[in-house]
């Protein structure tokens, strides 16, 4: 549809418009209605006006809005909201990690945002809030207004009343008046010509923004405090420094500590080094009648009188940390045992056990007929700890293995063809760097073992086990610990071995340690009874 | 004159019952100061406020056997300072060098971050394996020792020799440190190179003094309960040949 | 490890399995039940092992990812790969194995236990100054006597302590020793009737 350009207003209407004046025209005026809003707007002459500017004209006459219109506005702020019933809480509750008491709480906190922020705004057309289907946590807050809407419901509504619990949320600021606003923004001034002649506040026919002016300067700066704008820097500190990655997290030993440490380390490793470098071999060994190591003789005396070929069960629980110093004690009894012709069969609980005593065995004692041919059994890793030892114990033939020994089924071997259970073995030695591990195998295979169970273990591990020796009955026969037990073991067969060589380091760098902790504990004490200072108890993190 | 250890399970099982149901409501539950949980609770406060967080070492000890329940005293702990750190900005860290205390640590962070609403807080590498071995895990966790963002460290678990790394790392480094465990020589160590140590039967109080439960306190009384009877027993065994002449009370 | 089984199901299997092995070292004629349970019980820390293995695996790459100290991250996550197919390969008994583990690991963990030996006695010489009680005199008396009466000291035999003070000192931390035992095992006895009771859940139920 397009105009054509002519003198005569009238000519140019179309014929629909036509029409439609003819019938106004014949109709009354009062009974003219308001015009629809999808209605086009149709150009009229200045004796002729049409209805809508009618009632543009009355608008503008008028100063307040009729209770009747304001009563249709209502209605139609209605209509936003949604048409299904709201769910009471109870049927939509959700289950939340909080503890119910603290559910209930803010419920009774929240009723000021709830009557400002219109229905519209957090519940959808089918009463949901769209939030509630982002995280679960978030769809817990409907549910705290939900008792103020379940009162809400039990409410009649009369479809020409107002409820009350409307007018209570019904944003009057949200909705302004619009009227009341354009009258602010229209031009004040009277239209002057064409059909809107006589109109005030009528738009302009060209916008605003082709008109050229300089435009108004707003000022970018706050009016803020000295004291405001002072809080202001300090949190944006804060936040800049939250996203900045910190230069370094690591703490740092300070210096003269730091450079203490390499003293006191270069000093023990020193006195250990130097015997080992001249090869001394200077400081006395124990005597073969010491009390002390009487445990240790208990061993030597049960090994001398196996017979050859008996089947011996090794578990060597050790930790590769502790093998330095399991190394000397068990390479004497084991060589004891290969003197004897012992068939070995070792099995361990710590799976770095199994590869450790294959060193120990090709390290030291490869010279042995049995080792260099491989004619002993390694049973392998028994995982599962004391549970797993209590099933060895049990069943050994049974207990699960791993996987290796498993695959070459060990119990094949000339060695433990005839061994059925753990009694059946001619001796129990236990070779383990923790007296835990120890204690492990005398309770759960003491019982079992009528020969009772044989123990080499570390120095630290000696007091601890010592108690299973004075036992009525003995579970533990014989044990031989740490150094000194590998050194009056050796000399007790007449031998020289690991024990010998690093008796005289083991003796010197003890000796170092004791000065050590002396030297240091006064120089300590020194420090202490002097004034601390203040910057020295933030020493460590400031460094 | 001895007691059997099938006599001993039910007589323990009984007193906990009992302190559970009988003590449940009793004002006068006072248990002695242990300057080491004072410490700790000291440190957890601290660590929420200053934004740092705390090390629970649960050792390298596995659940199949005596040490599994010093690792479930650490556990314990591990439970209530995230419960109280939950706040925090940087939730504890669990550090274990065996599998299955792994997947217990996770597990018991994850729940309690559950119960206080805050799953989302959780993440796998709160709780973690440094190393397989005793040392490789003590070395493990020394970086996490030196890292500025850990206060302290409380070390409850099975720990052998290598605590010694960890504790004496944590104290060059001026950090907090306790610990125990179920071993006397572990225990010696800590008593040397940790702030605070436990010693003894201590770490199984663990869960007593942090108010994990009823039945924390409650088994906490049973075992001092049968402590004492276990003393009566030995003293009477000691002094009966004194009054039965030569006869020895079996 | 999310295994989706609700609490009370896990609480229930952990009593009912706790109380079965209980109950079999009690009374006869449950010892196989017992030995099958302990069987699954080993493989599962078998299992767990890997699962180890494999969160030490994770927590190292999640480092290379957001490089936070990627190198020493990632010559671990090489040598534990490389190390773990060397393993499948040729086997635990493999001479490649092997020779990782005698001149890589043990060294390198013997090493830790000397590092191990300064810093304890460094800890030692700080004792001084961190307790002054009379226990941390009672501790360091004690310490200098098992050191003295260990081995000879400097190449000289001190018959003071290894024969006359050291023996004293050794009956009594035995005796110590006895005392502290019982009550960590007792301890031990109350937390595992605890877990059996289901009172104390650390499996997260």
């Amino acid at each position: 549809m397009s105009y054509q350009s002519s003198q005569d207003p009238e000519d140019r209407l179309p014929d629909w418009l036509k029409a439609l004046r003819k019938r106004q025209s014949e109709e009354p005026k009062e009974e003219a209605k308001p015009a629809q809003p999808s209605q086009p707007p149709a150009a009229e002459g200045e004796d002729t006006e049409p209805t809508w500017l009618r009632e543009i004209r009355e608008r503008h006459r008028r100063e307040q809005p009729t209770d009747e219109e304001l009563l249709a506005e209502e209605r139609a702020l209605t209509d936003t909201q949604p048409t299904a019933p709201i769910k009471p809480l109870e049927k939509r509750r959700i289950e939340t990690p909080f503890e119910p008491i603290e559910l209930e709480k803010p419920v009774e906190k929240i009723p000021e945002p709830v009557s400002k922020i219109p229905d519209w705004l957090t519940l959808d057309e089918h009463g949901e809030s769209s939030a509630a289907e982002e995280t679960a946590d978030e769809f817990t807050q409907p549910e705290k207004r939900t008792p103020a809407f379940a009162d809400m419901e039990a409410e009649a509504l009369s479809p020409g009343e107002l409820p009350s619990w409307l007018q209570a949320i019904r944003p009057s600021e949200t909705f302004p008046e619009e009227d009341n606003r354009s009258e602010e923004m229209l031009p004040s001034s009277e239209e002057t010509a064409g059909p809107l002649a006589g109109l005030v506040g009528v738009l302009p026919a060209e916008p605003e923004i082709v008109q050229f002016g300089k435009p108004p300067v707003f000022s970018a700066r706050l009016d803020v405090t000295e004291s405001q704008a002072r809080h202001a820097a300090a949190f944006s500190r804060l936040v800049a420094a939250e996203g900045r990655p910190r230069e370094d997290l690591g703490r740092q030993v300070a210096l003269p500590t730091r450079v203490l440490n390499w003293i006191i380390s270069a000093a023990v490793f020193l006195a250990v080094l130097f015997p080992l470098i001249v090869q001394s071999q200077g400081t006395p060994r124990p005597e073969v009648d010491a009390v002390q190591f009487a445990a240790s003789t208990n061993i030597f005396n049960a090994i001398d009188v196996l017979p050859p070929n008996a089947p011996v069960l090794i578990a060597f629980e050790v930790q590769p940390a502790l093998y330095g110093e399991l190394s000397a004690p068990a390479a004497a009894v084991l060589s004891h045992l290969l003197d004897k012709q012992a068939r070995l069969v070792f099995i361990s609980t710590q799976p770095t056990g199994p590869a450790l005593a294959d060193r120990l065995l090709q390290e030291h004692l490869s010279a042995a007929p049995s080792v260099a041919t491989g004619d002993y059994v390694n049973l392998g890793y028994l995982s599962g700890g004391m549970a797993a030892l209590r099933s060895f114990t049990s069943d050994p033939r049974t207990a699960t293995l791993s996987a290796a020994a498993a695959v070459q089924n060990p119990w094949q071997s000339t060695s433990l063809l005839a061994v059925g259970q753990l009694r059946d073995f001619a001796m129990v030695f236990v070779i383990t760097s923790e007296a835990e591990d120890g204690r492990a195998w005398i309770e759960q295979a003491g019982s079992s073992l009528p020969q009772g169970l044989y123990i080499v273990g570390s120095t630290q591990s000696a007091p601890l086990l010592k108690p299973y020796l004075l036992s009525d009955p003995p579970t533990l026969r014989g044990l031989v610990d740490g150094f000194g037990g590998a050194t009056f073991y050796e000399r007790l067969r007449n031998t020289d071995g690991l024990g010998r060589t690093y008796w005289d380091a083991f003796s010197y760098g003890l000796g170092a340690i004791v000065l050590l902790i002396l030297l240091g504990g006064l120089y300590s004490r020194l420090i202490h009874l002097r004034p601390e200072k203040p910057a020295a108890q933030t020493e460590g993190k400031s460094a | 004159m001895s007691i059997s250890p099938e006599v001993l399970v039910a007589l323990a099982l009984f007193f906990i019952l009992l302190f559970s149901v009988w003590g449940r409501n009793n004002p006068r539950r006072v248990f002695r100061s242990i300057k080491a949980f004072k410490e700790l609770q000291r440190n957890i406060e601290l660590s929420v406020e200053d934004g740092s967080r705390l090390q629970i070492g649960l050792g390298s000890g596995g659940l199949l056997g005596p040490q599994s329940a010093a690792a479930f005293a650490g556990l314990t702990l591990l439970r209530q300072v995230a419960d109280i750190a939950s706040d925090s900005d940087q939730p504890p860290i669990a550090t274990t060098g065996d599998g299955a205390l792994m997947l217990l640590a996770q597990d018991t962070l994850r729940s309690t971050y559950r119960r206080l609403g805050i799953r989302e807080q959780f993440n796998s590498k709160l709780g973690r394996v440094t190393g397989l071995t005793p040392f490789s895990h003590a070395a493990g966790a020394l970086p996490l020792i030196l890292d500025r963002s850990v206060l302290g460290s409380a070390l409850i678990g099975s720990y052998g020799n290598e605590v010694g790394l960890i504790a004496g790392a944590s104290q060059r480094a001026n950090g907090f440190t306790t610990g125990g465990s179920d071993r006397l020589s572990t225990q010696a160590i800590l008593f040397a190179a940790a702030d605070e140590p436990l010693i003894g039967e201590e770490i199984y109080a663990t869960g007593a003094y942090t108010n994990a439960g009823a039945a924390h306190q409650a088994s906490l009384r049973s075992q001092d309960l049968l402590r004492w009877i276990l003393i009566a027993l030995l003293i009477i065994t000691a002094l009966a040949p004194l009054f039965e002449g030569s006869q020895i009370v079996q | 490890m999310r295994t989706g089984i609700r609490a009370p199901v896990s609480t229930a299997v952990a009593i009912a399995v706790g109380f079965l092995v209980l109950i079999s070292l009690l009374i006869p004629g449950l010892e196989d039940l017992r030995n099958q349970i302990l069987n699954w019980a080993i493989l599962l820390a078998a299992i767990a092992l890997l699962l180890g293995l494999a969160n030490l695996f994770q927590v190292h790459f999640n480092k290379v990812r957001d490089r936070e100290k990627p190198v020493y991250s990632s010559i671990l996550l090489v040598a534990m790969l490389v190390t773990f197919g060397l393993t499948l390969w040729q086997g635990s008994q493999g001479d490649v194995p092997k020779w990782i583990f005698n001149n890589l690991q043990l060294p390198i963990e013997t090493g830790l236990m000397a590092v191990l030996a300064v810093s304890l006695t460094i800890a030692a010489a700080r004792f001084f100054q961190s307790r002054s009680d009379l226990m941390g005199f009672v501790f360091i008396g004690a310490l200098f006597i098992a050191l003295l009466a260990a081995a000879p000291v400097f190449g000289l035999e001190l018959p003071i302590f290894t024969q006359v003070v050291g023996p004293i000192i050794n009956s009594l931390s035995i005796s110590a020793a006895r005392g502290l035992l019982i009550g960590v095992g007792l301890g031990t006895l109350a937390t595992g009737l605890r877990i059996l009771l289901g009172a104390d859940r650390p499996y997260g139920g």
